[in-house]
């Protein structure tokens, strides 16, 4: 029994000493809303809150900084500027100072935006950083993590704008293989002031005019005067935030197909076409290669026995 | 008897060590704080392989009334109300990088993961950048951005496993990374802040993401001129979330 006491001491002080492990620690940061889309009149004032947690092990120390975003128009998503030009902050520089914060801190940033009465009207895509490192860091080679909230800020004295989504482009193969799915990617255009939601539908018909496949667009937000590649809703899970690709798989595909892509705009819909072709393109290449290797072997054998 | 005793007190020692302190929730502003905020009975996500469902019970006047940083109030009463204000979380496994001490001819390497989460289906970009080249202690000496065995850029990874390649770069595996990192042999350069270089991204998606991690990996090397010893940057990642 006293040989055991060694291991159930050892046991008992690994136990009582976790957070040996974590000795280099980690750097855990939540911000909360991620996205804020926000409508302020010329002439009004407006508060915006944004809260960020340390989730992490060390005391951190969060610098927020305000940056424009313009759109990758291949995703969609945020690409960074330097800096921002949003001009109707109210004492922002008293706003942007660095923070302390402790394990499970929270701490809140509000802006304050005034539009004054002559404001341009006009919608401003923004991101507020929040770069983060560690409090007493000594180490040469440090990492800073940092998490943005978007702010998209609408300066307008309108109460209700025109939806003014178009499709800017339906991407599709003009020639396709039987034995290939039929993928789409439409592009969508915001012509309006103010971010829209997309909203309308997808459908694939044959040559007869029937229709084979349809697909719901996926609600994603276009900003103001801006593209962004259309998704699709998985209809079979209406609820879920996953978007699907828009594709047709059939066993085999044959003749011309048409893409119509409907937008439902407050006013009208608006429909754009593409027509796609599918043919057994290599079945005929295999058929004509095979044709032709006999033929030049039947021509060989030929040659060689004239008389056969 | 002794001996009896002595073993179920230590079991009890090593109970009371290894339980973490129970901390209620205090909620508070400059105006006021309320201690042990959760009032109701029971809430939270229940779920099986047929039903996700989420529930508040005892709670008065449970749900959102308001738009959550929009409007002028919001009142956020039961446990509901957390789905109206998605979150958006990233995590680094380590805050710093530890290439140790760096000598001519011999790639020393150091690692950690990234993890991120956004409860929004807008997606999501991590960008990377270094704010200035690794310099030497004593700021004389610098290690030139990597140019991978035959070439590479701050966008277009390639292979480096020339020990005599000097440089400093990195690779990254896991979700979402960019599709030039093909194996652990690819490199890429830091973009860097100090020559305007704009920031690349290490880790992008347009999909809603839970837990999606990424390991990257940090290399350098010296040439035989270059004092060996410590040298020191400091990276920066930018977790930004889609719309």
């Amino acid at each position: 029994m006293k040989r055991l006491y060694p291991l159930i001491i050892g046991f008992a002080l690994i136990m009582a000493m976790p957070n040996l492990a974590n000795a280099q620690g980690s750097l855990d940061l939540t911000i909360s809303p991620p996205v804020s889309y926000l409508h302020v009149k010329p002439g009004s004032k407006q508060a915006h809150t944004i809260t960020i947690q340390n989730n992490g092990d060390h005391t951190i120390t969060v610098t927020p900084t305000v940056h424009n975003f313009s759109v990758q128009p291949d995703t969609g998503l945020p690409q960074l500027a330097d800096d921002h030009t949003f001009p109707h902050f109210t004492s922002l520089d008293q706003q942007l100072v660095p923070m302390l914060l402790e394990p499970d801190q929270k701490a809140q940033l509000t802006l304050a935006i005034a539009p004054p009465q002559n404001a341009l009207e006009k919608e401003y895509p923004l991101s507020i950083v929040f770069v983060a490192e560690e409090d007493d860091a000594t180490t040469p080679s440090r990492l800073k993590g940092s998490v943005a909230s978007n702010l998209i800020l609408l300066i307008s004295s309108k109460n209700e704008f025109t939806q003014r989504l178009t499709v800017a482009e339906i991407n599709a193969p003009l020639l396709l293989d039987s034995f290939q799915s039929l993928s789409i990617h439409p592009l969508l255009k915001n012509e309006g002031l103010a971010t829209s939601t997309a909203s309308g539908s997808a459908v694939i018909k044959n040559w007869m005019g029937t229709e084979v496949a349809r697909f719901e667009l996926f609600p994603d937000n276009i900003l103001g005067f801006s593209q962004r590649p259309a998704r699709a809703r998985d209809l079979e899970k209406p609820n879920s935030l996953q978007p699907i690709p828009f594709d047709y798989k059939p066993t085999f595909l044959l003749g011309p197909y048409t893409v119509e892509v409907t937008l439902n705009n407050q006013e009208e819909l608006t429909t754009n076409k593409k027509t796609v072709v599918a043919l057994p393109f290599l079945a005929l290449i295999a058929l004509f290669a095979g044709g032709t290797i006999s033929f030049w072997h039947w021509k060989q054998e030929k040659t060689k026995n004239p008389f056969e | 008897m002794k001996r009896i005793l002595i073993l179920p007190a230590l079991l009890v020692m090593a109970m009371i060590l290894t339980t973490t302190l129970a901390t209620a929730e205090n909620l508070s502003s400059d105006s006021y704080l309320i201690q042990f905020g959760n009032f109701n009975v029971t809430s939270g996500e229940k779920s099986s392989d047929s039903f996700a469902v989420t529930d508040t019970v005892g709670q008065f006047g449970a749900g959102p009334y308001g738009q959550y940083g929009s409007s002028s109030y919001f009142v956020g009463g039961g446990f509901q109300y957390i789905y109206q204000i998605p979150e958006f979380s990233f995590r680094l496994s380590k805050l710093a990088v530890n290439l140790g001490e760096l000598t001519p001819g011999v790639h020393n390497t150091d690692d950690h993961t990234m993890t991120i989460s956004t409860r929004g289906a807008g997606g999501y970009t991590v960008y990377a950048y270094e704010e200035h080249e690794l310099q030497h202690s004593n700021g004389a000496t610098t290690i030139v951005d990597t140019s991978c065995d035959s070439g590479c850029t701050i966008s277009a990874a390639g292979i480096w496993s020339n020990q005599s390649q000097p440089g400093f770069g990195y690779n990254m595996s896991g979700h979402d990374i960019p599709s030039d990192f093909i194996d652990n042999s690819y490199f890429r350069p830091f973009a860097t802040f100090a020559d305007s270089d704009p920031m690349q991204p290490v880790m992008q998606s347009t999909n809603i993401a839970q837990d999606r991690e990424a390991t990257i990996t940090y290399k350098a090397g010296l040439i035989g001129s270059q004092a060996a010893g410590r040298y020191e940057t400091t990276v920066v990642f930018v977790a930004v979330p889609g719309y």
